[in-house]
């Protein structure tokens, strides 16, 4: 009898596609932080933007074309946002619902932002001309506790009832901040200023929870362009 | 057509041979694709031989996953994006697999079994097994995954500052 000596004696003998075939079942962020590191070979492997074209194909990544054009463009950070996104969106059935009510008028703009100690929080303003800030850990664990006293199956019910006492998840509310309709709220990464402008042609940073005119802007949607490019720093 | 009494017998790489029922090899694209080049007439022929690229032990783990799996659905399901995930092995695959787990064998099994699936062009195993393999590593640190995989760092000092400065911004 021959002795097979053709087996496959350690990873890196199996064909380079195959390997390539088991990242994928790996997170885009975990290959590239930790699998490439490994050696030469998966570092090439990981490198290979057939891969990464691949791995597009399979979140269903429709990358705008200026987007791409962008000279700090990366495929690969984009992917790996995506995938991180991803899981979220899912199964939206599944998905919890909260209802907070605080606002009287449409509401055109929210930003959602983790404090630097990782509290969430959402920042909300619309065409009541208010600004609110919103403790959404505090949505979700007062949600449960209601649920747990009175018994309550419906989140959703739940909240109201809540609602209607004290508001402890609203942290903080600023009445009439514009005197027109607000467009835009951003708050710009690691940082703790908040930007609004509205229809009253004017741009208003907050700083810690106080409010303060950043003075008169010529045109909206100037204000409106800046604040968007703020947000993506 | 599929004629689940036609029996097929397979040539091992060391020489040796197995007869099994079509039921099985239709799960396997090369084997279903040398009996067609070959040109059997389905209602005539009863028996064909194939030689495969595998050796014994690994065509009879085959073989074995083969039985187990044999009413699986044909053709082997496209992986859409939620079958991306890899935590959704049988449990029957995880036991299966589970038995190769020893110290001395490493991963050898695996990787033979992950050779032949590929070979044989049997999607499912080649799918179950890779994800195996991936849940092995998922996690891992660089140094345990070298160790997991019995792999050598041939990375230069100056390639590992290169890496480390282009991955600054994915390092958690």
């Amino acid at each position: 009898m021959v002795v097979a000596e053709n087996r496959v004696q350690s990873l890196d003998d199996l064909p380079p596609e195959l390997l390539q075939s088991i990242f994928g079942h790996l997170p885009a962020h975990f290959c590239l932080s930790t699998v490439s590191r490994v050696c030469t070979l998966f570092y090439r492997l990981i490198h290979d933007d057939n891969w990464w074209n691949g791995r597009k194909k399979a979140v269903n990544l429709v990358v705008n074309e200026r987007e791409e054009e962008r000279e700090e463009f990366s495929l690969q950070r984009v992917i790996c946002r995506a995938e991180r996104e991803e899981p979220r969106w899912r199964r939206l059935s599944e998905q919890k619902m909260y209802s907070l009510s605080g606002h009287y008028g449409a509401i055109n703009s929210c930003k959602l932002y983790a404090e630097s100690s990782g509290e969430m929080r959402c920042i909300s303003a619309g065409r009541d001309r208010t600004i609110r800030l919103w403790d959404l850990d505090r949505v979700v664990t007062d949600a449960h506790t209601t649920n747990e006293k009175e018994g309550v199956e419906s989140t959703l019910a739940s909240l109201e009832v809540m609602n209607r006492g004290e508001k402890k998840e609203m942290l903080h509310s600023v009445d009439l901040a514009h005197s027109g309709w607000i467009w835009v709220v951003t708050r710009p990464n690691s940082s703790n200023v908040t930007y609004s402008s509205g229809w009253d042609n004017l741009g208003e940073e907050m700083a810690d929870h106080s409010i303060f005119h950043a003075g008169n802007r010529s045109t909206q949607s100037r204000i409106c362009c800046r604040w968007s490019r703020l947000d993506r720093e | 057509r599929i004629y689940p009494l036609m029996r097929v017998t397979l040539t091992t790489s060391d020489g040796a041979s197995v007869t099994v029922s079509r039921q099985l090899t239709k799960h396997s694209g090369f084997i279903e694709k040398a009996i067609t080049d070959m040109a059997v007439d389905d209602n005539a022929v009863p028996l064909s031989a194939v030689a495969v690229d595998v050796d014994d032990a690994t065509l009879k783990l085959v073989i074995e996953w083969l039985t187990e799996h044999r009413d699986d659905a044909l053709p082997y399901p496209e992986k859409t994006d939620e079958e991306r995930r890899a935590d959704d092995i049988p449990a029957w695959d995880q036991a299966f697999v589970q038995k190769w787990d020893t110290k001395e064998d490493q991963q050898q099994t695996l990787y033979a079994v992950i050779t032949a699936a590929d070979k044989l062009d049997i999607k499912g195993l080649l799918d179950m097994t890779c994800k195996t393999l991936a849940n092995k590593i998922n996690g891992k640190t660089v140094e345990e995954m070298r160790e997991i995989l019995q792999l050598e760092c041939d990375f230069t000092e100056e390639e590992l500052a290169e890496i480390r400065k282009e991955n600054a911004w994915c390092e958690n």
